[in-house]
C-alpha cells in the first residue's frame, strides 16, 4: 500500500515578465520521503518552492497540500528556509527563536536550543554579526525546528562548514517522519546523494527526469551526480 | 495581529525615541535659556518646536510608507508573508502601531508646546494677552486666535480626530501605492515614480473633495464631521485594496 499524498503540484507555471521561470510542471510528493528538487542556478527551484510557500502566485495550474489549496491555511503546514538571509536585522539569534515562537504554533522551543548548541550558535548575537556560515545553519535551525508536514529547504548545505554539513544531513534524517516529508533543492548533488530518497532534475521550468533513487536510478548503476552531469552537462556546452 | 503590532512597534522604536529625544533636547534649551532670561532663543526654538510637531507626523507617515516599500522589495517580506497572517492584518498592524507612536509623540509634543506657550507666549507678536486657567482653555484661546473664531470641547476634540484620521486615510493611500508598485506596475519601468503619481492624484483628490463639504465653515462640526467621513471611506478603500493586491497578485 503507498504512503499518503502530501502535496500534489499539477500543470503549475509561474513568468516573471518575458522569462518563463517554471512551465507546466506537475509532481507529487508522499509522507515518509527525503525528495531533492536538481538543477542548475535559474532552472526554476526556488520559484517552485515558493509557489509551494504562497510566497509566489502561480499563473496557472494547481497546487494542494492534504487536498487543501495552497494559501493562508496552508502556511501553518509548511516550514520553508529560503536560501536568502531573511531575518529582521535588529533580532538576535534568542530574537529569531521567539518570533518562530509567536507566530508558529508547531515551532519547538527546546529543540531550537538544542540545534543552537549544536551548531555552536551564541543566542545573545545579533543575525547581521553572523558568518554566512552561522546564518546559514540557524536558518535551518529555526526551519527545522517545526513540526511541520512539508519541509522546504533552499541550498541547506550554502555556506556550511564540512561538519556542520555532516549535522544539516543528519537532522534532516532525524526529522522525517510517516506524516511529513522533506523537498530540499541543491546543486551540492554528491553530498545529499545518501540523504534523498527521490529526486526531480528541473531543466528550464521544466522537470526532464525523476525517481526513486533506489529504484530508478541505483539499479542502472547511476548516481544521482551522473544523471545530473548526463541532463545538464550539454547545457553547459551550450546544449 | 497582536504579536503583528509588538514586532511594527519594535521596527520603527527608534525613529519614535529619536524624535522624543531630539523633542526633549529641545525643551532643555528651552529652559536653559529661560533661566539665561535670553528671550531670542527662546523664541526660536518655540518655533522650530511647532516645526518639528508638524514634520514629525509627515517624517512618521512617510517612514512607515518608504519601510514597507523596503520591506517587500527585501527578503524581510518573507518573515511576514511565511505566516499564516493575511495582508489586511498585516497592513493593520502598521497602521495601528504608527497611529500609536503618533498618539504618543503628538501627546508629549502638544504638551511641550503647552508649556512652552505658557512661558513665552505673551511675548510673540501677532497673539493678544491670553487669559486662561488651566490647559484646555490655553488651547481654547490658542485656537481662538489662530482661526479668529469661538472653539468650543466639540470642535477641539474633532479637529484632533479629523487631523488623525487624515493622516491615517493618507497613510492607507501610500500602502495602496506601495502594494501598486509591487502587483499591477511591478514590471512596468518607472513603477516607483509611477505610484508616487498615483500617490499624490488620490491625495489631492481626497483634498479637492473635502473642499466641497461645507467650504464657508471650514471649523463648523458639520464640516469636520463631514471631512471625517470622506478621509474614513477614502482610507478604508485604499487599505481595501491595497490588502486585496497583495494578497491576491504579490510575489515575494
Amino acid at each position: 500500500m503507498g504512503k499518503d499524498i502530501l502535496l500534489k503540484c499539477k500543470s503549475i507555471k509561474k513568468a516573471y515578465g518575458d522569462t518563463q521561470a517554471v512551465r507546466e510542471t506537475s509532481f507529487e510528493l508522499e509522507c515518509g520521503n527525503i525528495y531533492a528538487l536538481l538543477g542548475p542556478n535559474g532552472s526554476g527551484k526556488t520559484t517552485t518552492m515558493k509557489m509551494i510557500a504562497g510566497l509566489a502566485i502561480p499563473d496557472g495550474g494547481a497546487i494542494t497540500l492534504d487536498g487543501i489549496p495552497v494559501g493562508l491555511k496552508t502556511k501553518d503546514m509548511v516550514s520553508y528556509m529560503p536560501t536568502e538571509q531573511y531575518y529582521y536585522e535588529f533580532l538576535t539569534v534568542r530574537g529569531v527563536g521567539k518570533y518562530f515562537n509567536d507566530f508558529y504554533k508547531d515551532f519547538d522551543r527546546d529543540r531550537f536550543k538544542e540545534l543552537l548548541e549544536l551548531f555552536e550558535i551564541k543566542s545573545s548575537v545579533r543575525v547581521t554579526e553572523l558568518s554566512s556560515g552561522k546564518m546559514a545553519t540557524l536558518k535551518f535551525a529555526a526551519a527545522i525546528s517545526r513540526k511541520a508536514r512539508l519541509f522546504m529547504l533552499d541550498e541547506p548545505l550554502n555556506g556550511a562548514d564540512l561538519i556542520a554539513r555532516d549535522d544539516i544531513i543528519s537532522v534532516i534524517k532525524e526529522t522525517i517522519r510517516d506524516d511529513n516529508c522533506i523537498l530540499m533543492s541543491t546543486h551540492l548533488v554528491e553530498e545529499l546523494q545518501d540523504t534523498v530518497d527521490h529526486a526531480f532534475f528541473i531543466k528550464r521550468g521544466q522537470i526532464v527526469r525523476q525517481g526513486r533513487k533506489a529504484e530508478t536510478f541505483s539499479k542502472a548503476g547511476q548516481t544521482l551526480s551522473d544523471v545530473y552531469r548526463s541532463i545538464f552537462g550539454h547545457q553547459r556546452k551550450g546544449g | 495581529m497582536a504579536k503583528l503590532i509588538k514586532y511594527e512597534l519594535i521596527k520603527i522604536r527608534k525613529t519614535a525615541l529619536l524624535m522624543i529625544a531630539f523633542a526633549t533636547g529641545l525643551q532643555l534649551m528651552m529652559l536653559i535659556f529661560y533661566f539665561l532670561g535670553q528671550k531670542g532663543p527662546m523664541r526660536f526654538i518655540y518655533g522650530v518646536t511647532i516645526f518639528i510637531s508638524v514634520m514629525f507626523m509627515l517624517v512618521l507617515g512617510l517612514s512607515g510608507v518608504a519601510n514597507f516599500y523596503r520591506e517587500l522589495k527585501s527578503k524581510n517580506s518573507y518573515m511576514l508573508y511565511l505566516t499564516s497572517r493575511n495582508s489586511y492584518q498585516i497592513l493593520g498592524s502598521k497602521i495601528i502601531s504608527t497611529l500609536f507612536c503618533i498618539l504618543l509623540i503628538t501627546g508629549i509634543m502638544v504638551i511641550y508646546l503647552l508649556l512652552d506657550t505658557r512661558v513665552i507666549i505673551d511675548d510673540l507678536e501677532g497673539f493678544g494677552r491670553l487669559e486662561y486657567r488651566t490647559i484646555y482653555e490655553l488651547l481654547k484661546e490658542i485656537l481662538a486666535e489662530v482661526f479668529r473664531t469661538e472653539v468650543g470641547a466639540a470642535q477641539i476634540v474633532m479637529i484632533f480626530t479629523e487631523m488623525l484620521i487624515a493622516w491615517a486615510s493618507t497613510l492607507c493611500v501610500g500602502y495602496l501605492a506601495v502594494a501598486l508598485c509591487f502587483t499591477y506596475l511591478r514590471n512596468i519601468k518607472f513603477n516607483k515614480i509611477m505610484c508616487v503619481g498615483a500617490f499624490l492624484v488620490i491625495s489631492y483628490v481626497e483634498y479637492l473633495l473635502c473642499g466641497l463639504i461645507l467650504p464657508d465653515q471650514m471649523l463648523s462640526l458639520n464640516y469636520l464631521l463631514g471631512s471625517t467621513a470622506l478621509h474614513i471611506i477614502v482610507g478604508t478603500a485604499a487599505f481595501l485594496c491595497a490588502g486585496m493586491m497583495l494578497e491576491k497578485k504579490a510575489d515575494f
